[in-house]
Formats: structure tokens, C-alpha cells, sequence
């Protein structure tokens, strides 16, 4: 019986970029969810770390990051980590594992740099398939022996690469078969950043998202394994810090607003949320839409982690243009609404009729917002 | 609005009160110039539009020169069917009266400002307290054409001119919620853009954000550079790991190579040593032969040698001898001339010698008999100077006379005497007796002498006077001055009369003879002292009468030493003597010079024998030395020849050796072909895979370094946080171009927005414009019988090019003439006026504007006054001829005749 937690992808010092000025400040969480694994491998108890790959996001990340990601690894001792270079950190000359200031892991910390079958004793073996190069077309675990006849060990693969079952070319593919071809009770595998399982080949995806196209990102992984050649036991565990979310979506009316602010709520609490936020509003006679919608709006702006909004109004309602003051105001508007239209406006506005669209309908919302009574 | 009546006093010219009626058509004001014509206007304008509280300059003007009364005014007109007054006096106790007529009678509905404000609303003037301009004067501005204004307004017309228009031509008017939304626009607008040129406004956001951007973008470029950079160096690393792997490989294999070759080394040794044993064996011998052949080679040597010494040996005897017998005759020849100089020449020339110093004492003592004499002519010559000398020292020592002192001494006193006479004379009493007597009967003690005057006495002491049959007369001076001259010249007298005892003379005359005896004298013993020690000088420091012995007895010697003289000789002359010693020194020259010759003649001879004696010495010394060498050089070959016992032996011990020479050195030849190929060839390889291994170290050990280097480059890289520095900014370009696509499309948006006000604000202009400028070039045409068609008018209905039917284009309206630019002015005007007369007359002024108009075009400009009279406007036209207008039916006013006095 061997009991380990496996997770990769960790990616520290990642950039975060689309994050504008918030990108240090999610680059600093990180670190907060690594602590988190150290004491989930302590509760657990666990016989050892497996880091299948992407430990850091880049062999250039800056002195500091290697140097708190070494203090936190160190804080697993005595628990043995082993860990494997993905495709973001490979082992390669001058790479991360060349610092100086990765020199300074502990005893406990193993870096699987060899092909080679590693004997961890009571009966357990690890096959590590270490990234020596950003990309590759080849099987990294191609190199794995199949179990002997006579083998009783509980085999464990750790690699870092894409399953071969995604169509189109992919970077380090790994055969889906792997485990069953080469007798491994487990694979520990790494790269992909959503959860993912196929049999015994496991992705418990990134600890903390990087994006916002991470369904199940955000988890790591507790195996058991009772015995050689018998079905893993694993335990998903939630441990990410933030929540990214993004959302595009019409909002016709009070309702859809109020629909959405459901949705906002269910993700938990705004302060954890990395949020992305795209509306398309419908215009109409009620004003309600436009107030709740500044008054979340405000609400995000204060307490989300991060917030992104961008809306558009886009639809056209005579009705409410009628309220537009008659003249030059309402000759401005109906020239802006024939363009939207893809119609020529009468002249002396028939010159504007090539304008881009999204300046057109800004126009018109701001004509909109001055009728209003002011824009925000 | 039209008028009916204007009346002014107080008014420029119009002292007293005149008052002029208009009709509502057509209103001819004729008058000369400087009639009062535009004052008429200046007074419309100045009370419809001006302030009655006004002390503007302009207002000012308008008082009468020399009076304090305040200009006043009265205007009845017309405004929307009713009839008005008003009333103004400036200045002096100013007022404003508004009235209208109710029922046939004057009511004052205002006055003071409350009247001014009423008729500013009627009139849509806008005057402040200032005297009115005529952009402040609403509808009047473009209907009104006065003197000295501009022909247009520079930008715009009055607001009231376009309100009044827009309403007119049915144009939608702006409301209060159009204008809040375009000042909006406006806003916005003005924070991104600028109204002139529609450019980025400097500072805004927009214009900020970009250059923020550009910036961010240029450090980012610059981080990614370096980013990049770290990329290369590990490149280079990959590189360098690749170089290390196969150099060691490299190396492994040298190495593997080197053990081998070392192993093939193995038998070297003994090939080595044969070798050893062959090349000693061949080098012993080739020294063995070296020697032998040496030694041979030395005996050979020797033998040459004693050779050629025996040939030297008797050439140098034979050359020895030859040289003794030389050296004899040599010797010979040198005594014999030794002989001829010592035994024949030298005593002539003793002879000779002897003569010549005979001849030289003879000739000495010649000369010291003349010396002799010399001196003693000298010796009589100073005795009898000397002689001289103490007579005439003994005669000025014996002479009374005068010294220089004394003389000088005497005719000072002399003179002072003579200067007191003269004072005693000239102060000396004058006594005239002017009495019928004769000189003889007077008589003085003591006398008194006589003047050239007669009867006339000079007295100086005091003196009496006897006159015969008369009596005494006793006379004496007043005063003491008279005795003390008289006394100082009795003194310097008596001192006179002792010089002249001292020295015994009688006078003056006489001691000065003394005086010059004296000084002759002294002269002449100073000229004798001279003489002496001249001729004492000429033989100073010597004894002149020792030099005479000493002579005498020279003398002496030399007349015994000349005793054997021949007596010839001794008779000779001077002359005589100096030639004969002339010719005995010529023929010792020639004896001396003989001597010589022999005696050189003599050293060549001698020179000649030693020489030859030195050499037959030294061929005797060579040929003793080269005895001794050949007998040295065979003791040496016998010694040499000692082991070998003859010298056949030795050349049969070379050849013997020579043979044995060359089986070693084939011996050798066999063994140095093993060597070659077991010992030379595996050596070479075997340094060249020692220098292989060294070198691939060293390039390890290079590439280690380099490894080092760029290991620590990146380390370095990654201490400066470069990948979040790029991550930071990377994300706040993120943040900044969000931003700026944000402001951007805001930025787009309100430009189209302001576009679109302003196209259609524009349209709205344009569609003002139109009934004008049709108008006008209905009238155009009229005037100008189709030359020019079409006025184009700006938003702001202001002309700026009219169309030339003549030329086919658009000209500016600053290329036309001054006449046809007024012209159009006025149908401008005209046109304005029709159509702001829609609803109500209105009154359009023309103040004398049409005096360049050609007769052709007045007549077209009278049809079309006529046709605007007529239809539309109320016309006052102002001219001081009023025959252009002939043709027109109207009211003509003759200014000032025709205002009616109040």
C-alpha cells in the first residue's frame, strides 16, 4: 500500500499578463496555494510528492521566485519530492535547475533528470520521463520497460506531455495506452491544466488557474495504491486560491441582470474573483437596467480581485430615440442609426456612411447617455 | 421698423431745431457736402442704439463747438403696426422718453434706462453703457449702410440677423434641450480634440495614453531584448555542452590511442641500445681516423715547412753578406765627408768668424765714440741752462716790485679812491660869488678850487672865503656824509702813497711798469725751469756722469781689443766698414752653408750603413731562427713517428681503420631501419597523442569555463528580475492599450458625433443662405447685364466669390473692383432687407455708397431701389447728386433746407 499526492503544473512566476496590473499580485497567490499542498501532504500523510512537470512557468523567472518556490518545497521534509521538468522548465544547459539558488533544496527534494527506474523500497518503483527540450514529437515514456512476468513492484509512471488521443499535432505525446502497455499501476502525468482521468493515467491539471479557459483547473491529486497490478484509489482535492470566471452575455432586460448576478454570486465571495466581463445590452425605455447594472458594476470594481467589463448597447429601439429633441440632434441620431443599419444616411451626413461600426454604436450610446444626462 | 420723422438740436450743425418727415417708400436726402446729411443717420443710430447716459467720446462729438446744451433727438417709427417715439437728450440733463400713440396721442410709456432696455428688445440691439458699434444694433447692422463703417462685419453678423432669418425661412429653431446635448458633444469633444484643426489635443488622455503606451513599448522592447539575449546565452550553453560531450569523447579516445602507442614503445629500447653501441663504435672510429689523419696531416705540414726554411735559409745569408759590404762603402764615403767639412771648411769659416768680430768691435767702438761725444754735448747743454736758470731767479729774487697779490690789492684800493673822489667831488659845496669883482680879489683858506664857471669855487672842508673891500665868508657843509667821503679818500690816498713808497715809485704808471717787470720775469724763469727739466728728462734715471766713464772705459777696452786689427781697417769709414762686414758675414753664410751640405751628406752616408747593418743583423737573426725551427720540426716528426715507426706505417693504419669504419657504418644502416619503424615512428605518434590529449584538456577546460561564464550571465539575468519586470510591464501595456482602445473608441465617437453637428449646422447655414443668394443674383444680373451670375455666400451668409459669366470661373470677392464690390455690398444689403421685410417693412440706409456706380449701372441700381421701395423696405438713400435717381419715384429731402423749424 503506498499513499502519494500527485500535482504538476504549478507554473511559478507566471505571467499573468491579461491580467494587467494585477498580474504580480496573482503571480504572489501562488505561493499561498503551494503552502496549501505542504500541509495537505502532511494531513494526508503521504508517502511522497509527485510534481509531474511545469514546476516553474519559465527557465528565466527571477531569482526570487526559485528561491521561495525552493522554501516552500523544503517545508515537505521529510517528505520525499520528486520532481520531473516539464516542457516550461526542461532540463536543459543554463535551465532552472542550473541556479545556484536551486542548489539549496533539501535532502527530500529528488529532480528526476535519468531515464531511469527509480527503487523508492517497499516494493515501489517510479519511472520518471524527464523534458530535456521545449518541444519534442516524441513519447517521453517510450523508454519505460513493460512489467516483467516476475515484477511485483507497484509501478509508477511520472511524465509530462499530451495524451495521444487529442487530435493534431501535439507536443510530447504520450500514448493513452501507456500505463496498460507498459504495466504501470499509475501515470502521473502533467501539462494539461484542467483535471482529467483516463483509467489510471491521471492530469490533476494546474493547483491555481492560469486562465480563464480552465474548467476544472485548481486541484491536485492523493493516490493510494493497495497492492502491484490493482485499480489506484485518488482523491480530488480543491486548493486554488482565486476563481477565474468570464462571462458574454445579452442582458434584454431586469431579469437577465438579476440572472447573472446569480451566477456572480455562485462563484463565491468577489474578492477571490478573476473576472472577465462582456455585456451586450439591449437599449429600452427602462432606466432600472442601466442603474442596477452601474451599481454592480461598482460593486465589482471595489471588491473582485480582478475585473474586466466591457459593453456594448446594440440594439435599436424607435420608440426610445423619439425621445431625442427634434432637429440637429435627431438628424445626428438618424444618420448613426442608418449606418448601424447599412444604409446611406441622408446628406450632409451621407460622408460618414464608411465609419466603423463599434464607433458608431458608441456614438449612439453616448448621444444616448448625453440624453440622459451625462456619461460615466 | 421704418421712421416717419427724425428732430435734432444741439446737434453738430443743427444748432436749432430741425425736423425732417420720410416717406415709407423711396427717401432721397440730397445736399452738398458737409450739409448734415449723415448727421440725420449719426442722430438715428445714436438714439435708437445708444445709451442717453453715455459721455462717450463719440458722444461728445455731437455738441455743438462753443455750447454746453445737450444734443437732443425725437424719432418716430414704426414697429409692428404701432407707432412709437423716443426721445433723447445727451450730456447735459440727458434723458430717454419711449411713447407710443394710443388714440392719436403721445403716451410716455418709459424712460431713462427702463426706455433705453424697451428699445433695445424692439430694435434686437445689444448696446452696452458705450456709444453703440454696429455689430451691437441687431437687423440695423445689415440694413443699415452709414459712412466710415465697414463695408461687412469681419466673421459673423449680428445673432438677431440669423434669428430673424431662420424664423423667416422656416428653418427649425434650436431648443433648450438641443443645445444642453450639443454643448455635450462640445464638451467632450474639446477634451479630446482641438476646435481648429480637429487634431489630438495635446495632454488629453487620448494623446497621453499613446505616448505612455509608445513608451511602456519601447522599455518592453528594450527588457525583451535582454530577455532574448538570456535565450542566446543558453544557446550558447546548449552549444558548449554539446562541444564539451565530444571533446571528452575525443579525449577518452586520445587517451586509449596514447596507452597503445606507449605499449609499442616497449621494444624501443633495445633497438635503441644497438643503436647506442653502433653510432659509439662508428664515432670512436671516424675520431681514431680524425686523429691519425691528423697527425699525418701535421707531418706533412712540418716536412713543407723544412722545406721552405732550408730555401730561406741561404737567401738570408746571401742577403747579409751583401748588406756588410754595402755598409763598408757607406762608411767610407761618410769619413770622407767628415773629413772635407772638419778639416777644410771649418777653419776658414773660424778664420772668417774671427774677422768679422774684428770688424764688429772696430765698428762698436765707432759708435761709442760717438755716443761719448753726444754725452757730452748734452752735459755742456744742461750746465749751461742750469747757469741761466739762477741768474734770472737771482734777478726776480732781487727785483721790488708788485707781486700778483699785492698789484690786484693796490688797484682795488686804487679804484675805490677813485670812486670816492668822484663821490666827494660830486657832493662838494658850490660857491658862485656873482660880484663885480675879479676872480683875484677872492681868496680861500683853505683854496678852494674852481669850477669852469666863473666866479664859481668847489668847497669841501670848511672853508673861508676873503673877499677883497667885502669881508669873510665863511662856509662849511651841513652834514657829516661830505667829511666822512672826504676822510675815506684821504685814507685810501695815504694807502696809495705807502704802496707807491714801498715799492719806490712815483705813480701808478710806475708801479704798474713794476708789476709787468715782475711777470716777464717770472715768465722767462718758468720758461728756463722748463728748458732744465726737459733736458734733465732726456736722461732720466741715469747718471750722466757715470754713463761717460763707463763709455770712456768701454772705449778703452775695445781700442786694446782692436789692436790686431789690420790698420786698414781700423782707417775705414762708417760706410767703408759696414761693407766690408756686409761681405765677410756673406762669405761666412757660404762656408756655414757648405759645412752644411757636408755634414748632410755626411748623416746619409752613416744612415745609409746602419741601415745595412741592421739588415745583414737581421737576415744573420733569420737565418739563425729558421736553423733552429728545422731542427725543432724534425725533432717533433722523429717524436711523432716514434709509435708508428715510419710514416708508410701510419698511412697503412688510416686505410686499415677506414676499412673497419665502413662495416660499422653498414652495420649501423641495418639497425637505424628497425629504429625507424620501432622506435622514431611510434614516438611520433606518441608525442603527437601526448599534444592531442594536452590540448583536448585544455579546450575542456575552456569550455568548462565557458560554461561557467554563461551560466553565470543567466543567473545574473534572472538576479535582475528581468522575467517579472517584463511580466509587470507587460501587463500594464495590457491595462494601457485596454485603456486607450476605451478612450480611443470615446475619442472616435465624439468626433463623428461633433462631425455630424457641424455638417448639419453647416446645412442649416447653407439653407439660410439660399433665398439670399438667390436674391442677390436676381439682382446681380440686373446690374451687371450678366457679367457676373452668382454670389456665393459662407454659413455665416457672408459673401466670398462671386461667379464671372465673362471669365467662366469663380473669382474672389477681393479681385473686383471697389465700385462693383460696394455694388454688391448694397444688393446684399437690399436682398437682406427683402427678406427680412416678409412680415413688416423695414427701413434699409444707404448713405451716399453709390458715387462710383458708371451711369449705365446707377440706372439698373435705380430700377432695383425702385422694385425694394416699392415691395418691400423703407429707403433712405443719402447723396449730394441727385440726378442718378432721377428715375426713381420717391420723397426727395433737401438737407438742411427742408427740415422744418419747431
Amino acid at each position: 500500500m503506498v499513499r502519494f499526492l500527485h500535482t504538476a503544473d504549478w507554473q511559478m512566476g507566471m505571467r499573468a499578463v491579461h491580467t494587467g496590473n494585477k498580474s504580480k499580485e496573482i503571480r504572489l497567490k501562488r505561493y499561498v496555494t503551494a503552502q496549501k499542498i505542504v500541509n495537505i501532504a502532511q494531513q494526508k500523510k503521504v508517502g511522497f510528492v509527485l510534481i509531474a512537470g511545469d514546476l516553474f512557468e519559465h527557465p528565466d523567472v527571477d531569482e526570487v521566485v526559485v528561491k521561495k518556490t525552493v522554501d516552500i518545497l523544503n517545508q515537505f521534509a521529510p517528505i520525499p519530492v520528486f520532481i520531473l521538468p516539464g516542457n516550461h522548465d526542461p532540463y536543459i544547459p543554463g535551465g532552472i535547475w542550473d541556479r545556484t539558488s536551486w542548489q539549496r533544496v533539501g535532502s527530500h527534494i529528488h529532480l528526476l533528470t535519468v531515464e531511469e527506474e527509480i527503487d523508492l523500497g517497499s516494493n515501489v518503483a517510479i519511472f520518471p520521463c524527464p523534458v530535456k527540450q521545449k518541444r519534442s514529437s516524441l513519447d517521453p515514456t517510450s523508454w519505460i520497460p513493460k512489467r516483467a512476468i516476475t515484477d511485483e513492484k507497484i509501478r509508477i509512471g511520472i511524465a509530462h506531455g499530451s495524451l495521444d488521443s487529442l487530435p493534431g499535432e501535439i507536443n510530447f505525446p504520450i500514448s493513452i495506452k501507456c500505463a496498460d502497455d507498459k504495466g504501470l499501476d499509475y501515470l502521473a502525468l502533467g501539462d494539461w491544466h484542467s483535471f482529467s482521468q483516463y483509467g489510471r493515467s491521471i492530469y490533476p491539471g494546474t493547483f491555481e488557474p492560469t486562465s480563464y479557459d480552465e474548467p476544472d483547473s485548481g486541484n491536485i491529486v492523493i493516490v493510494d495504491i493497495p497492492a502491484p497490478q490493482v485499480s489506484p484509489n485518488f482523491e480530488k482535492l480543491r486548493c486554488s486560491t482565486l476563481t477565474w470566471a468570464k462571462f458574454s452575455l445579452d442582458i434584454q432586460d431586469i431579469t437577465d441582470l438579476e440572472k447573472f448576478e446569480e451566477k456572480l454570486k455562485a462563484l463565491g465571495s468577489y474578492s477571490t474573483l478573476v473576472i472577465r466581463i462582456n455585456l451586450r445590452i439591449h437599449i429600452q425605455h427602462d432606466d432600472r437596467v442601466f442603474q442596477q447594472l452601474k451599481t454592480l458594476r461598482d460593486e465589482l470594481d471595489e471588491m473582485a480581485f480582478f475585473l474586466q467589463w466591457e459593453q456594448v448597447e446594440i440594439s435599436v429601439n424607435p420608440d426610445l430615440e423619439a425621445q431625442l429633441p427634434e432637429g440637429l440632434v435627431q438628424g445626428v441620431n438618424e444618420a448613426l442609426t442608418d449606418i448601424l443599419l447599412g444604409k446611406i444616411p441622408q446628406p450632409p451626413c451621407n460622408v460618414f456612411a464608411g465609419e466603423d461600426r463599434a464607433v458608431v454604436q458608441k456614438a449612439k450610446s453616448m448621444l444616448r447617455s448625453f440624453r440622459r444626462g451625462g456619461m460615466k | 421698423m421704418i421712421i416717419e420723422q427724425i428732430s435734432l438740436k444741439n446737434w453738430r450743425g443743427y444748432r436749432e431745431p430741425h425736423t425732417f418727415s420720410f416717406d415709407k417708400g423711396f427717401n432721397l436726402v440730397v445736399g452738398r457736402n458737409e450739409a448734415g446729411k449723415s448727421t440725420l443717420f449719426e442722430a438715428l443710430a445714436r438714439v435708437m442704439f445708444d445709451r442717453f447716459s453715455s459721455k462717450a467720446e463719440e458722444i461728445r462729438k455731437i455738441q455743438p463747438l462753443n455750447s454746453s446744451l445737450g444734443p437732443e433727438a425725437e424719432i418716430i417709427f414704426i414697429d409692428n403696426g404701432k407707432r412709437l417715439k423716443i426721445k433723447k437728450r445727451f450730456l447735459h440733463a440727458p434723458i430717454s422718453e419711449l411713447s407710443s400713440e394710443r388714440n392719436g396721442r403721445w403716451e410716455l410709456d418709459h424712460e431713462g434706462d427702463k426706455a433705453d432696455i424697451e428699445l433695445q428688445k424692439i430694435l434686437k440691439g445689444n448696446s452696452s453703457s458705450r456709444a453703440s458699434q454696429p455689430e451691437h444694433r441687431g437687423l440695423a447692422q445689415a440694413l443699415w449702410y452709414l459712412q466710415n463703417e465697414d463695408p461687412l462685419p469681419k466673421k459673423v453678423w449680428a445673432d438677431g440677423i440669423k434669428q430673424d432669418l431662420a424664423g423667416i425661412i422656416e428653418f427649425v429653431i434650436k431648443r433648450p434641450e438641443e443645445d444642453a446635448i450639443c454643448t455635450s458633444i462640445d464638451d467632450l469633444y474639446d477634451r479630446y480634440w482641438t476646435s481648429q484643426s480637429g487634431k489630438i489635443k495635446s495632454g488629453c488622455e487620448l494623446a497621453s495614453l499613446r505616448e505612455e503606451i509608445s513608451q511602456k513599448e519601447n522599455e518592453f522592447e528594450d527588457l525583451r531584448i535582454k530577455a532574448s539575449n538570456v535565450e542566446n546565452l543558453r544557446l550558447e550553453l546548449e552549444g558548449f555542452y554539446e562541444i564539451k560531450k565530444e571533446k571528452q569523447n575525443s579525449l577518452i579516445t586520445a587517451q586509449h590511442e596514447l596507452t597503445s602507442q606507449k605499449q609499442q614503445l616497449e621494444n624501443a629500447d633495445r633497438i635503441e641500445d644497438q643503436k647506442r653501441v653502433k653510432d659509439s663504435e662508428i664515432t670512436e672510429l671516424n675520431n681514431k681516423i680524425s686523429g691519425l689523419e691528423k697527425e699525418l696531416k701535421t707531418i706533412d705540414r712540418r716536412i713543407k715547412i723544412i722545406y721552405e726554411l732550408n730555401q730561406k735559409l741561404s737567401e738570408a745569408k746571401e742577403v747579409a753578406e751583401r748588406c756588410e759590404a754595402d755598409s763598408r762603402i757607406e762608411q767610407n764615403t761618410e769619413e770622407k765627408y767628415h773629413q772635407k767639412w772638419k778639416n777644410d771648411l771649418e777653419p776658414q769659416l773660424k778664420k772668417i768668424e774671427d774677422e768679422l768680430s774684428l770688424l764688429h768691435k772696430i765698428e762698436n767702438l765707432s759708435r761709442l765714440e760717438n755716443s761719448k761725444e753726444i754725452l757730452h754735448e748734452y752735459l755742456s747743454k744742461l750746465s749751461k741752462a742750469d747757469e741761466e736758470y739762477k741768474i734770472k731767479k737771482k734777478k726776480l729774487t732781487e727785483l721790488i716790485a708788485p707781486s700778483k697779490h699785492e698789484w690786484h690789492e693796490f688797484e682795488e684800493s686804487w679804484d675805490q679812491f677813485q670812486r670816492v673822489e668822484a663821490e666827494a667831488k660830486a657832493s662838494a659845496i658850490r660857491i658862485k660869488f656873482d660880484l663885480n669883482i675879479e676872480d683875484s680879489d677872492i681868496r680861500s683858506t683853505p683854496t678852494a678850487s674852481h669850477t669852469d664857471v666863473k666866479h664859481e669855487y668847489s668847497v669841501l672842508t670848511p672853508t673861508i672865503f676873503d673877499i677883497k673891500k667885502i669881508g669873510k665868508i665863511h662856509v662849511r657843509g651841513g652834514g657829516s656824509s661830505l667829511e666822512e667821503i672826504i676822510e675815506k679818500s684821504q685814507s685810501f690816498q695815504k694807502s696809495i702813497q705807502n704802496t707807491f713808497s714801498r715799492f719806490n715809485v712815483r705813480n701808478k704808471q710806475d708801479l704798474s711798469d713794476r708789476y709787468q717787470n715782475r711777470i716777464d720775469l717770472e715768465r722767462e724763469v718758468k720758461q728756463l725751469k722748463k728748458n732744465l727739466d726737459t733736458l734733465l728728462d732726456e736722461n732720466k734715471g741715469k747718471n750722466s756722469d757715470d754713463e761717460f766713464r763707463r763709455l770712456e772705459q768701454e772705449i778703452a777696452e775695445e781700442s786694446q781689443s782692436i789692436e790686431s786689427a789690420p790698420a786698414t781697417w781700423k782707417k775705414l769709414s762708417g760706410k767703408g766698414l759696414r761693407e766690408k762686414i756686409i761681405q765677410t758675414e756673406k762669405t761666412k753664410k757660404q762656408l756655414v752653408e757648405d759645412i752644411e751640405k757636408e755634414q748632410l751628406m755626411e748623416k746619409s752616408s752613416r744612415d745609409k750603413s746602419r741601415a745595412l747593418i741592421q739588415n745583414a743583423i737581421d737576415e744573420r737573426s733569420k737565418f739563425e731562427r729558421s736553423n733552429s725551427e728545422i731542427n725543432s720540426l724534425n725533432n717533433e716528426n722523429v717524436e711523432s713517428l716514434k709509435n708508428y715507426g715510419s710514416r708508410d706505417n701510419l698511412v697503412t693504419l688510416i686505410e686499415k681503420n677506414r676499412n673497419l669504419l665502413s662495416t660499422a657504418t653498414g652495420d649501423l644502416n641495418h639497425i637505424l631501419m628497425d629504429y625507424e619503424k620501432m622506435v622514431v615512428l611510434p614516438r611520433k605518434l606518441y608525442a603527437e597523442g601526448e599534444h592531442k590529449v594536452t590540448a583536448l584538456e585544455e579546450q575542456i577546460r575552456t569550455n568548462e569555463n565557458q560554461i561557467i561564464d554563461r551560466n553565470a550571465r543567466i543567473e545574473e539575468s534572472a538576479a535582475q528580475g528581468l522575467y517579472s519586470q517584463i511580466s509587470d510591464l507587460e501587463g500594464l501595456l495590457e491595462t494601457k492599450k485596454r485603456r486607450l482602445a476605451s478612450v480611443q473608441l470615446e475619442a472616435n465617437s465624439i468626433k463623428l458625433l461633433h462631425d455630424m453637428v457641424i455638417a448639419l449646422r453647416k446645412e442649416q447655414s447653407t439653407m439660410l443662405a439660399g433665398p439670399i443668394s438667390e436674391l442677390v443674383n436676381r439682382y446681380l444680373v440686373m446690374l451687371t447685364d450678366d457679367s457676373y451670375a452668382g454670389l456665393e455666400l459662407n454659413e455665416e451668409l457672408l459673401p466670398i466669390a462671386i461667379q464671372s459669366n465673362r471669365y467662366g470661373t469663380q473669382l474672389p470677392l477681393d479681385s473686383l473692383s471697389y465700385g462693383t464690390h460696394e455694388q454688391i455690398v448694397v444688393l446684399l444689403r437690399l436682398a437682406l432687407g427683402v427678406i427680412l421685410s416678409k412680415n413688416e417693412r423695414n427701413l434699409v440706409v444707404i448713405d451716399d455708397r453709390l458715387v462710383n456706380a458708371d451711369p449705365m449701372r446707377m440706372k439698373r441700381l435705380s430700377l432695383i431701389l425702385q422694385e425694394v421701395s416699392n415691395n418691400s423696405c423703407q429707403i433712405i438713400v443719402a447723396t449730394c447728386n441727385d440726378t442718378p435717381y432721377t428715375g426713381i419715384k420717391g420723397h426727395v429731402i433737401s438737407v438742411p433746407s427742408d427740415g422744418k423749424l419747431s
